[in-house]
């Protein structure tokens, strides 16, 4: 039962990890706290909805489709909102806010237009039966969840530490006054680096069917706050510590399910909690932030 | 000093209890009326600590619902009388806030996210079934305390009246400068040999209490609750959203905040339920893009603008 | 602010409030309409209990409406009814200042709750304290219903204590099926926790029954893999497992997705929300598997109203012409109607709209009225001690019909045949 619970929290710690590392590459390049995130995610699962089970198309499809319409909304949606707040005197506290009300936007208007029952996919759809690991089995849909998060989070490696972007990209996160000095054009990169972002919230979101049982219009605070506590365990800004801090994280869970399960939901706070106490900024965090 | 925090209580914190003292006498939906004066408290007692620290707790709530409990298990485990078990409330949410003390070590958004992980923690222990002799567990609460609508609404402006009082003397006082000097420059400030941990630690733990004692009020209001209502992260928000909104560190900014959009959105409640959440999401968006330092600021404004 | 502006705002409310105040009551005329004032959550984790509720109460009054009104007694007359909703959006707070003001601004004469215990909890004291009864539609928790309280009445849902009786009793009956050990895997909420504790209590009375694995998860739990395995493990005869019906679907999902099968399965919401597991392609996995037959499913005879087949063709029709999204036949429409329905009778009864004289009147019904909820009998508490359910094994359904067929196995007296033990 132990090696089970470890075997199923690292593919669940590899989609966490894909769950969070949107919302921390935002953290990371504005320094803003994307409140929508799980609402983009949830976005992402009536997308899976329509495509997948509804029209048919072939899984990757409907991942690079997800994705390509929310990096494409997250663009204007950045100038629209993103800018502006920089003006203010803390846009770190306020981002809070301020995504807080586009969520429950983005969430009203999913209501009203598609009504706020369960919705669930069937694992069978995305193919193959019980895969068996440890003695035990695991739906295939989770295999292939894993697998897919495990390619998304190494092309946000490839996009961040192989490109010119992503040099310019971790120029601002690093330094930020700098990069400005430097003639990097900010709002154009930090755009893309919150469509991209979107993007990965909306591939996050496609499997979420799968990896979460059902979902409604309403899951996206309880996602918001999962993200927090995986990529705050990694580090908070450092988009490769979300790996680490979504391993943790699904270990934890799978093994607080399989001990003492009615106390699941207590665990991922407390560990975020002494994460915190212990290395203020993450397991992964190089230096103190002052905010 | 003393005049101007007498004057601070004279024209804004007297009136204001007046006014909602008075109140019930017009308008008869008196449970609105508490809830008013309880995201008052809420915002004034979230000014307190971000108004005068810097530290902005998403987890708020979880002093609310810990003075929730604090009163209902001092009503139900020890019989004690509803004025000692609101007390009690103040109590248990003070001792939450000593327990999350490490917790100021942390900044910014760290610290916001942390204190809300601590809350839900505590939901999650308290609606836990094995503590269900102890909390009630997910069973709920039900209390025999006498329903008591004035006693109730009564305490509730007179835990306003303290906890305005005391960000107004914050305001004036030597002790509050200082702490709003270390707000905007911690370093200026520790040079000048001031004892910030202290003043951060005085700020929380009054913040606490008064979410705490809030709380107890709430509980005995509502008498019959679960664990869900009094953990509920929408008080958090909503005290957030309102001291953003009127402006944080200020006396008038929070109550001004609450008045309109509590008001606001009790009125898009009852005339356009359908469009609820989108109009206030919608609200929201508007008011941190176009007044991000909030009401109180924009005097400021115009007077620099000339 | 000013202390004189302070003022000035205080005389504009006055003022505001004035005209409303100096309408007088002509209690003597006929009302022109009916107002019954309700709660639902249009967002948030209740709406998806508590919109198809809502939308059945609208089409109840619309029905009425469309034939004149609901008759009433008081006045001997048919008249309108006007129904006053307002969007509680899943905050137990803001429904109770609602709930307010559906009392005091809106002056309705008949309140009712929002779906759940949860949201009913906001509801309960106000009511009891303006001296309004209470129409509680599922708000079953035993909290809500005590002898000082006159001002309650559940009127959809057998109280949560008495709910999981048929069950309890029926465990006694297991080890005459060969079987020895039980597993019980339950969602720590209220209502969840409460069924699972009066069906352990029932297996430790058992003496030749062993619980071999007993575990709650939080209620927000959409994820049952590991816990489907962890129970497959301990090798249990007999699985019972009681969740709301997001976790419903993805404790199915789970079972479907490993080909895990148990000899003896009992789900909680397996037949009350049997149409949306089938949207949600779960229905399989619960042929042959055990649940309470709730009234979406079960055909109750029916002496007021219409049955069970008919609301079900009424209601999706109207889902369809008013392009309800989200909405499906299930047991909250069904219980959104019986609350019409128990509503309708006791006007036809009540001498007056006094608070009262309605809660008479409701009793008045107690004991006599059969509707597709079932027997509607109350106890003197106000809760609800009729509507209990009948155990039945899910099999098969009759050729070409979208709907499970049902052998009805306890209580005795209502069986109609015999459990087939180990489920093929």
């Amino acid at each position: 039962m132990l090696a089970y619970a470890l075997a199923t929290g690292v593919i669940f710690g590899l989609y966490f990890a894909l769950v969070g590392v949107g919302m921390n590459l935002v953290f990371g390049v504005m320094r803003i706290v994307n409140l929508a995130h799980g609402d983009f995610i949830m976005l992402g699962a009536f997308g899976a909805f329509w495509l997948f089970r509804g029209l048919g198309l072939p899984p990757p499809v409907v991942v690079v489709l997800c994705f390509a319409t929310l990096f494409l909304a997250g663009l204007p949606l950045y100038y629209l909102l993103v800018p502006r707040l920089f003006r203010a005197r803390e846009p770190e506290m306020l981002s809070l806010i301020l995504f807080f009300g586009l969520s429950q936007v983005i969430e009203a208007v999913v209501a009203m237009l598609f009504g706020n029952n369960e919705r669930s996919i069937p694992s069978r759809l995305l193919g193959g039966g019980p895969v068996p690991i440890m003695g035990q089995t695991v739906p295939f849909a989770w295999v292939y969840a894993g697998g897919v998060s495990l390619v998304m989070l190494a092309g946000v490696y490839v996009y961040l530490y192989r490109t010119r972007l992503g040099r310019q990209t971790r120029a601002i996160m690093a330094q930020r006054e700098e990069a400005v000095a430097i003639g990097i054009d900010i709002h154009r990169i930090s755009a893309i680096a919150f469509g991209v972002g979107s993007g990965l919230a909306a591939v996050a979101g496609v499997f979420a069917p799968f990896m979460l049982g059902s979902f409604t219009p309403s899951i996206g605070v309880s996602l918001d706050l999962t993200s927090f506590a995986v990529i705050v365990i990694g580090s908070l800004g450092n988009p490769l510590g979300t790996l680490l801090g979504g391993l943790i994280f699904g270990v934890s869970l799978m093994l607080m399910r399989t001990y003492l399960s009615s106390f699941a939901d207590l665990l991922p706070n407390l560990v975020l909690i002494g994460v915190l106490l212990v290395k203020p900024t993450g397991l992964l965090g190089r230096r103190v932030r002052n905010a | 000093m003393h005049r101007l925090f007498l004057r601070d209580i004279g024209t804004v914190v007297l009136p204001l209890a007046v006014l909602f003292a008075v109140l019930p006498y017009f308008y008869d939906n008196g449970l609105l009326l508490l809830n008013f004066v309880v995201f008052l408290v809420l915002a004034q007692g979230l000014n307190l600590t971000y108004g005068f620290s810097g530290y902005l707790p998403f987890g708020y709530v979880g002093f609310f619902g810990a003075g929730a409990y604090g009163f209902s298990m001092m009503m139900t485990l020890a019989s004690a009388p509803p004025l000692l078990a609101v007390l009690g409330g103040g109590v248990a949410a003070l001792l939450v806030g000593l327990l999350l003390t490490p917790l100021l070590r942390l900044q910014g958004a760290y610290f916001g996210l942390a204190s809300l992980a601590a809350s839900e923690a505590l939901l999650h222990l308290i609606g836990n079934p094995s503590l269900q002799d102890l909390t009630g567990g997910p069973y709920g609460v039900r209390l025999n305390t006498p329903y008591a609508p004035q006693s109730t609404y009564v305490l509730a402006i007179v835990i306003l009246v303290l906890t305005m009082g005391l960000v107004a003397w914050l305001r004036h006082s030597r002790f509050g400068l200082q702490l709003q000097a270390a707000r905007d420059n911690s370093l200026a400030a520790s040079m000048a040999g001031i004892d910030i941990v202290f003043g951060r630690l005085v700020v929380w733990l009054a913040s606490a209490v008064a979410a705490g004692l809030i709380g107890a009020v709430f509980a005995w209001r509502a008498s019959t609750f679960f664990p869900d209502a009094v953990f509920d992260i929408n008080f958090s928000i909503f005290a957030i959203v309102f001291t953003l909104f009127g402006g944080a560190g200020t006396l008038l900014g929070p109550v001004l905040g609450v008045m309109l959009l509590y008001g606001l959105y009790n009125a898009i409640g009852v005339s356009a339920p359908q469009y609820f959440q989108l109009g206030f999401g919608l609200l929201i968006v508007v008011l941190v893009l176009f007044f991000p330092e909030g009401l109180a600021a924009i005097p400021r404004r115009w007077a620099r603008h000339g | 602010m000013t202390l004189k502006s302070w003022l000035r705002v205080a005389c504009l409310l006055t003022a505001a409030s004035a005209p409303a105040l100096s309408i007088p009551a002509r209690a003597a005329d006929a009302p022109a309409e009916i107002k019954i004032g309700t709660l639902y959550a249009g967002s948030g984790q209740m709406a998806s209990t508590s919109v198809p509720l809502h939308a059945a109460l609208e089409w109840w009054a619309d029905g009425l409406n469309k034939g004149g009104g609901v008759y009433v007694k008081a006045w001997d007359k048919k008249i309108p009814i006007k129904l006053v909703s307002y969007d509680d959006q899943s905050s137990p707070s803001l429904a109770a200042n609602l709930t307010n003001q559906l009392i005091t601004r809106d002056k309705v004469d008949i309140l009712l709750s929002d779906s759940t215990s949860v949201m009913t909890a906001s509801s309960v004291p106000v009511a009891k304290d303006h001296k309004m009864l209470l129409w509680d539609v599922t708000g079953s928790s035993p909290n809500f219903f005590s002898p000082d309280n006159q001002y309650i009445v559940l009127l959809a849902l057998a109280a949560t204590d008495r709910y999981p009786k048929t069950v309890a009793d029926f465990v006694s009956q297991m080890p005459k099926l060969g079987i020895k050990s039980v597993a019980l895997l339950y969602n720590t909420a209220d209502y969840t926790a409460f069924q699972a504790s009066a069906v352990r209590k029932a297996i430790q009375a058992t003496p030749d029954l062993k619980l071999v694995f007993d575990r709650g998860v939080p209620a927000n739990t959409t994820d049952y893999t590991l816990l489907v395995n962890n129970v497959d493990a301990a090798k249990p005869d007999a699985l019972f497992e009681f969740g709301y019906p997001a976790n419903e679907i993805a404790f199915l999902h789970a079972l479907q997705d490993n080909d895990t099968k148990f000899k003896f399965m009992f789900t909680g919401y397996g037949l009350t929300e049997f149409p949306l597991m089938k949207t949600n392609g779960v229905s399989d996995v619960l042929m042959n598997t055990y649940a309470l037959a709730g009234p979406a499913s079960y055909e109750f005879k029916v002496n007021y109203g219409l049955n069970r087949d008919g609301f079900k063709e009424a209601f999706e029709h109207w889902i369809e012409t008013k392009n309800l999204k989200g909405v499906e036949f299930g047991f909250n429409g069904l219980a959104g109607y019986q609350a019409g329905l128990v509503i309708e009778r006791a006007l036809a009864v009540a001498t007056s709209l006094d608070q009262l004289e309605l809660r008479r009147a409701v009793f008045t019904l107690s004991g006599t009225m059969n509707t597709l909820a079932g027997p509607f009998i109350l106890a003197p508490d106000g809760s609800q001690s009729g509507e209990i359910l009948p155990l039945a094994q899910i099999v098969a359904g009759a050729k070409g019909s979208s709907e499970p067929g049902l052998n009805v196995i306890w209580p005795a007296d209502l069986a109609t045949a015999k459990p087939i033990y180990p489920a093929p």
